[in-house]
């Protein structure tokens, strides 16, 4: 259901499996109280080992997005409707590029270049 | 910790191979060994099972010193592959299901007949491929709790390595395992492993975990400042950086090892272990 993470990207894992929870909770897919994977289930998902896993939902629980609940699993907690703002955001520019024509793989490269000079 | 190595030394007769390697392996975890040629990878990993007596510092696996009653714990995969000259396949195939208590009949099975393994024929007569396949199916079908592997992806092709890959990284994740493995392919060993230590003329250069590495470097294109940090080194235009600060992007597994194994500490007699060589 979280789809894969790239192993040769520079990005660590672990930052990149946070990064796919916290997508998953801003699509609104993983809600408030959802449990998420066991541990180990999540580790064989994304090829990582067990500490990998950890280390990312501790750094959710740090900040703020989910929450262990001992021997039982991890739960999200987010009260982030906030963020489905960013989804409509992105949805009306990606409307606007696919009018102009321009395509996702243009669109990142476009996306990278206006982020790092902004 | 399965494995733990301190200040290991080793040489034959009067050429020092290794000098000075430290690194843990923790349980549950992929290490990769990763260095040149003649750096001192196979030698290291002779001394953990017990196959080299170092000449000093310490090596305990398991928490103990190897002897005959770890080794049914540990399965191990030469480079060279089998040795002995006129066993068939079902030999090794008997030698080994006596040797481990944790023989699993049914993964070796789930090989044989995945890779057609022919159990009648001498093994010496097997294809560099198919002895390299049937050593892989030996050491996995083992059920040891800690796997060591020199080179065991060399011989084969893209799709039967990805294979295999896949099946010694399960092998380690479902079965909660251990492993070391030593290799030159950078790109296979990313996919898979979790930590790792650079080795080069019998030293550690680095050692960390693959993510803990990634997040600690920089990778800062020709012509950007550089960030606080110590330099590592430089691959093409860009140069590798220790540095907490937000510059550059992340290196990958490749970048990292490269740049370590062409930085200035590549040979820095005086220097202790993991010390940055320039301070800015």
């Amino acid at each position: 259901m979280f789809g894969k993470i790239d192993k040769h990207d520079g990005v660590p894992a672990y930052i990149q499996i946070m990064n796919v929870v916290k997508k998953e909770i801003m699509l609104g897919r993983l809600e408030n109280g959802d449990q998420l994977p066991p541990v180990r289930e999540m580790a064989v998902m994304f090829g990582v080992n067990t500490n990998t896993v950890i280390r990312s939902l501790e750094r959710l629980q740090f900040e703020g997005l989910v929450e262990a609940e001992h021997g039982v699993g991890y739960f999200v907690k987010t009260a982030q409707a906030v963020n489905r703002e960013v989804i409509k955001t992105i949805s009306e520019t990606v409307e606007e590029l696919k009018k102009s024509g321009i395509d996702l793989q243009m669109a990142k490269v476009l996306l990278e270049e206006v982020w790092k000079n902004d | 910790m399965i494995v733990s190595i301190d200040k290991l030394r080793k040489g034959f007769a009067s050429k020092p191979v290794l000098n000075d390697i430290s690194f843990n392996v923790e349980q549950g975890d992929i290490f990769a060994i990763v260095g040149p040629n003649g750096a001192g990878k196979t030698t290291t990993l002779r001394c953990i099972f017990g196959e080299l007596a170092p000449d000093g510092g310490k090596v305990a696996v398991f928490g103990e010193r190897v002897t005959s009653r770890t080794k049914e714990k540990i399965a191990v995969m030469t480079e060279d592959r089998l040795t002995f000259r006129r066993f068939t396949g079902d030999d090794y195939l008997r030698m080994w299901r006596m040797l481990y208590p944790g023989w699993q009949e049914k993964v070796f099975t789930s090989f044989a007949v995945h890779y057609r393994f022919d159990l009648n024929e001498r093994v010496e007569t097997y294809s560099m491929g198919m002895k390299t396949l049937f050593h892989i199916a030996l050491t996995v079908a083992s059920g040891a709790d800690l796997l060591i592997l020199d080179e065991p992806t060399q011989n084969l092709d893209p799709v039967i390595r990805q294979e295999v890959m896949g099946v010694l990284r399960d092998y380690v994740l479902q079965q909660n395992k251990t492993m070391i493995i030593s290799s030159h392919e950078i790109y296979d060993l990313e996919e898979i492993a979790g930590s790792f230590a650079v080795v080069l003329e019998g030293k550690v250069l680095y050692s960390d975990s693959i993510d803990g590495a990634k997040e600690t470097h920089r990778i800062i294109p020709k012509g950007q400042a550089i960030p606080a940090g110590d330099i590592i080194g430089v691959t093409g235009d860009e140069t590798l950086v220790r540095s907490d600060e937000e510059a550059g992007r992340f290196p990958n597994f490749k970048e990292i090892v490269l740049g370590y194994l062409q930085s200035k500490k590549a040979f820095a007699p005086f220097e202790g272990e993991f010390q940055p060589k320039f301070k800015i």
